[in-house]
């Protein structure tokens, strides 16, 4: 921890502003999200800071306007020990810059160090975290990737999306899926964010897993709805993750070996002013199972994702950054199978940015991106011509999403109170599709590919002001223009905060959001078949509307926080494939969709304890999500499949003892909104195979309710000199058979020499135990 | 208007739909962690009965045939002999003419009259009443489409297969779809099993000239060969029946399925197609 204080001199000047980066102690990596609260002269319990401000996701506040004065200091977030400083008008800057810009302004820069600490019940630490403004967590959530790991999971494998999955608002399709389905919005209506590029589908194993490595991750942001300004082009949400920047002092590693992965990460100081980030991850069921199996009648299947950080000091203004990831899925046939198939998809992304403290109220931030993502599906069906000779049917199809971007944005410390956000993105997109079909080994070929190329241009400003101690807003909106179709758009964000009294805090929000990219998805299939299609002339933009209003407070000093969220969402120019869609040979595609529009709505219950050796939280939403296409289900509205009434979920880490912890979720959901066979008709009397069944309306039938407990044990041992934890995960610990689908089969009866249909259920997972290895050096 | 020939055999080989669903039923998707987890059970559970007067009925100059039945709760048995309806009333409207169809009871059908010329062009409603249940379709007869020429095509490169193609007039928002006999002595006509072909058209009832793919000609046809082909027409809801027949799957993985789009409204679902029908035997260009 540094310490720092005002300059004597500059102290006779009217107005100073505190400016400068937090990091972390040991690591030197940058906090995000913490909190920095100057209190005149002490800290009087009750009595708020006179001034304070929040770190952003490269460490930098800016404290502007204060008034001659003694000031404690604090710096804290959850997970460090606070840093806590009585500045005093005698005390001389011990490792700051300090320099006169006018004669009205004087900015003193302190860089701070916070150490990191297990236990959060420090007195300092609970009063700086109720002095967080309540707007700032409307409809939002930050976890940790410590917290993460801890959570129980299936196979042992942290995974970022399963752990958000438990909050309220938030729903999985199914227990197959990480998908988000944040109120009422698919998870293509989520922009998801790794060190600010997009991903576009940030998943693995078919969308059991998603894409982020919990040994690369720094932070994880979620925003529910009614975002701000800064963020656009998804409807729905936001997940904001960071990557780590790389260890200052030291190489350090981490790695885990789970049911379902191993993987290994490493970072370090690559000289005095750079550092590095590292971290690798792969499925390893395939080199297992070719153990026993022989390779020519193995299925192939694996996963693995890279990441990489750079990330280079140039003096105490300047950063330059440089992260890459690449991920990738890998299905295929046995290749000893006459009909077979391969399938691939996967992500690439890089960005390199440039942060730049221009003046300690003004950061800017300028990034060149590029990202791809990429699906492809090859089948091949054999057929003997006669004895001796086969001919061949190959129908592939494709479809890639590659988008460069430049962004820059700036923040700005006004006079006032106000903070000003605001920045321009330029994207250029380039969306290809096509299908290959051979038969009888090139005799006839089909071939039709389109590729259509778009270019997005965004600008936003927000203003963050503190009318009054009471009185927070965040107003702000964002400007597009989309040319394929010459779309322009406005969108309005504005959030209000309001204390009543203290610790009781009323929130509302409102937001016009615009969609110009839509993930065009199989209502009938599980496999990453989607579609990433543009806004064009014919397909105009999704647009919803958002109102939040709610209810937060803070008691037992801030160790407990509970907050009521009530949401209406409207949705219009949803796009869906038509029931008669040609898949994928119907290029052009938005020849193959049909648009409507959608409704969500519901309340959030959370209380969550949030310092201590207990945490967790209880989340109860209760929710309602409807879809209306005048061409699909006969014009009349239906619910999506992850429409879900009631939605519960309990969580919890307790510290056991030192060395061991404990964790365990339960959790309870509504039935999936799922279509059923409703009866079954003879259509064509004159083929024996004529027998069809007649489904109900869409998604008008509910499958059985969803519940499990799962719990976690994470023993803290060194093995070898190694620090590990042995992680015991149990997986739906009472082993409730949920459906995962239910359908029509036939059983044989032996006796009778006859078949019976019937209705089977298929459940995924039962109860499973597994073990799982973390470790650090 | 022109439509590649390849477009019909590849829908009609996989209706771009199959293998999806090859990759998912054939027990390798999700890979061995799910396979080794993974468990179904036959469950007791009451699923809906919706109840339903099911129709299939084409009307036509070589056909004229109705299929009545009725849906049956899932887990009884289906069969024609048993979900077949022979008491129920079934009449067909052509503006103030009402026919009653009559029923034939050895094959569980009712039978359309003779087909009037005058129905071409006009809609034909057909109506059936059974058990306080009413089902009704009204559809259009099309008028009959017009085969100007016949002729190859050669393929792209020299050691490729020709192409069979016609010339036709069709009217607007229709499906044509060809039967053919390639020898002197004309076959049977092959029924329902070809590919349609739909042809959207203007929307102003004028008939246009289209090209239409008839088959890969495997030197079997040659210029000034003469064949006998027939071109049937029916209304464009046949074709919205048939590019969503196949949806009609129920598996594990597939999260319940679709029903196709039938034209039947009230307590029936099924299709009422009125087809008109050109045969002209022609030399080959």
């Amino acid at each position: 921890m540094c310490a720092t204080g005002f300059n004597a001199a500059a102290y006779q000047q009217s107005s100073r502003t505190v400016y400068g980066i937090v990091t972390e102690e040991v690591t030197g990596e940058v906090v995000i999200g913490a909190t920095v609260s100057l209190y005149r002269d002490s800290i009087i319990p009750g009595k708020p800071a006179e001034r304070g401000a929040y770190t952003n996701r490269y460490g930098h506040y800016s404290v502007r306007e204060l008034k001659p004065g003694n000031y404690t200091m604090v710096v804290s977030n959850v997970g460090y020990k606070p840093y806590a400083h009585v500045i005093h008008q005698s005390q001389m800057p011990l490792t700051v810059n300090t320099g006169k810009r006018s004669e009205d302004t004087i900015d003193i820069r302190v860089d701070v160090r916070l150490e990191l600490s297990d236990i959060n019940s420090n007195e300092v630490v609970v009063t700086a975290e109720r002095d967080r403004p309540a707007i700032e967590r409307i409809s939002s959530v930050t976890l940790t990737p410590e917290f993460i790991k801890d959570m129980p999971s299936l196979g042992g494998e942290a995974d970022v999306f399963r752990v958000l999955q438990l909050l309220p608002g938030v729903q999985s399709a199914s227990e197959i899926s990480s998908g988000l389905y944040i109120r009422g919005g698919s998870p293509d209506q989520n922009l998801v964010l790794l060190d600010g590029v997009v991903v576009y589908n940030p998943s693995h194993l078919g969308g059991f897993l998603s894409s982020f490595h919990a040994d690369a991750i720094r932070d994880v942001k979620l925003i529910k709805g009614a975002l701000p300004a800064e963020y656009g082009g998804r409807l729905a949400a936001v997940v904001d993750i960071s990557m780590k920047e790389g260890n200052k002092e030291a190489v350090h590693g981490a790695g885990h070996i789970s049911m379902i992965s191993a993987g290994i990460a490493a970072d370090g100081p690559v000289d005095s002013t750079m550092t590095f980030m590292v971290s690798g991850r792969r499925f390893y069921g395939d080199l297992l199972a070719s153990a026993f199996v022989p390779p020519d009648e193995m299925p192939t299947y694996y996963f693995y994702d890279l990441n990489l950080k750079l990330n280079k000091k140039f003096g105490n203004n300047d950063r330059v950054f440089i992260s890459g990831y690449f991920g990738r899925d890998v299905l295929g046939s046995p290749a000893s199978d006459y009909d077979n198939f391969d399938l691939a998809w996967g992500n690439s992304t890089a960005n390199i940015r440039w942060t730049h403290i221009l003046k300690p109220e003004l950061f800017i931030s300028t990034s060149a991106i590029y990202t791809d993502y990429n699906f492809g599906f090859d089948a091949r069906e054999t057929n003997y011509v006669d004895a001796t000779t086969t001919n061949t049917t190959r129908f592939a199809s494709s479809s890639q999403i590659r988008d460069v971007t430049v962004k820059s944005d700036v923040e700005w410390f006004l006079p006032n109170d106000h903070f000003l956000k605001s920045g321009i993105d330029v994207t250029f997109h380039r969306f290809g599709s096509g299908v290959t079909g051979e038969i009888d080994d090139d005799i006839d070929k089909y071939i039709n590919k389109a590729t259509i190329n778009a270019l997005d241009v965004s600008f936003f400003a927000q203003d963050e002001w503190k009318i009054s101690d009471n009185l927070r807003t965040n107003i702000g909106g964002r400007l597009y223009y989309f040319n394929q179709g010459n779309w322009i758009r406005l969108e309005p964000r504005v959030s209000i905060a309001y204390e009543l009294i203290p610790n009781h805090t009323i929130t509302t929000s409102f937001a016009v959001a615009h969609q110009f990219l839509h993930l065009v998805s199989r209502n009938d299939l599980a496999l990453p078949t989607d579609v990433w299609f543009p806004s064009t002339s014919n397909v105009p933009p999704s647009r919803s509307e958002q109102a939040v209003i709610g209810y937060q407070t803070t008691f037992n000093e801030g160790m407990w926080l509970f907050s009521i969220e009530s949401y209406y969402k409207s949705m219009s120019n949803l796009i869906e494939y038509k029931v008669d869609a040609e898949f994928t040979l119907g290029v052009p595609l938005e020849n193959q969709f049909t648009s409507g529009r959608g409704a969500a709505y519901g309340i959030e219950f959370f209380l969550n304890k949030r310092i201590g050796d207990f945490t967790g939280w209880i989340g109860y939403t209760l929710a309602w999500s409807t879809r209306t296409f005048p061409e699909l289900n006969n014009g009349k509205t239906f619910f999506p499949r992850y429409d879900r009434r009631h939605d519960v979920a309990i969580t919890f880490q307790y510290r056991l003892f030192e060395d061991l912890r404990f964790s365990a979720t339960w959790v309870y959901a509504t039935g999936q909104a799922y279509t059923v066979p409703s009866g079954l008709y003879v259509y064509d009397p004159s083929w024996s195979g004529g027998t069809r069944e007649l489904f109900t309306e869409r998604n008008a039938w509910r499958l059985a309710p969803f519940h499990k407990l799962d719990v976690s044990l994470t023993h803290e041992l060194t093995i070898f000199s190694i620090q590990s934890e042995l992680i015991l995960n149990i997986y739906n610990v009472y082993n409730r058979l949920n459906p995962f689908s239910i359908y029509t089969d036939y059983s044989y009866n032996f006796e009778s020499d006859s078949s019976k249909r019937v209705i089977k259920q298929l459940t995924l997972f039962p109860i499973i135990p597994s073990i799982g290895l973390r470790f650090k050096f | 208007m022109k439509t590649h020939p390849h477009h019909y055999e590849f829908t009609r080989r996989y209706g771009f739909y199959r293998p999806f669903v090859s990759v998912l039923t054939s027990g390798r998707i999700l890979v061995i962690f799910f396979i080794l987890t993974a468990c179904e059970q036959v469950i007791d559970v009451e699923l809906p009965y919706n109840k339903k007067i099911v129709v299939n009925a084409f009307v036509g100059d070589e056909f004229g045939v109705a299929w009545i039945s009725r849906t049956v709760p899932i887990g009884t048995d289906a069969s024609s002999q048993s979900s077949a309806i022979m008491d129920a009333e079934v009449k067909m409207k052509w503006q103030d003419s009402i026919y009653i169809l009559g029923k034939n009871y050895s094959s569980n059908t009712f039978l359309f009259p003779t087909v009037d010329s005058r129905w071409q062009g006009d809609s034909l409603t057909l109506m059936i009443d059974w058990s306080g249940m009413h089902a009704a379709s009204t559809a259009r007869m099309p008028k009959p489409s017009k085969i100007k020429k016949v002729y190859l095509k050669p393929g792209e490169d020299p050691y490729d297969v020709s192409y069979l193609y016609a010339v036709i007039e069709v009217d607007a928002g229709v499906v044509v779809w060809t039967d053919y006999s390639i020898w002197r002595q004309p076959e049977a006509p092959m029924g329902f099993g070809r590919i349609p072909f739909f042809f959207e058209g203007d929307p102003d009832g004028v008939m246009r000239e289209i090209e239409i793919y008839i088959m890969s000609n495997y030197n079997d046809v040659q210029p000034g060969s003469e064949i006998e082909l027939s071109v049937y027409t029916a209304d464009r809801v046949y074709n919205q029946y048939l590019k969503n027949r196949y949806h009609n799957n129920n598996e594990p993985f597939t999260f319940g399925g679709t029903n196709p789009q039938f034209n039947v409204t009230g307590d029936g679902i099924g299709l009422f197609i009125p087809v008109s029908v050109q045969t002209q035997r022609l030399v080959v260009e």
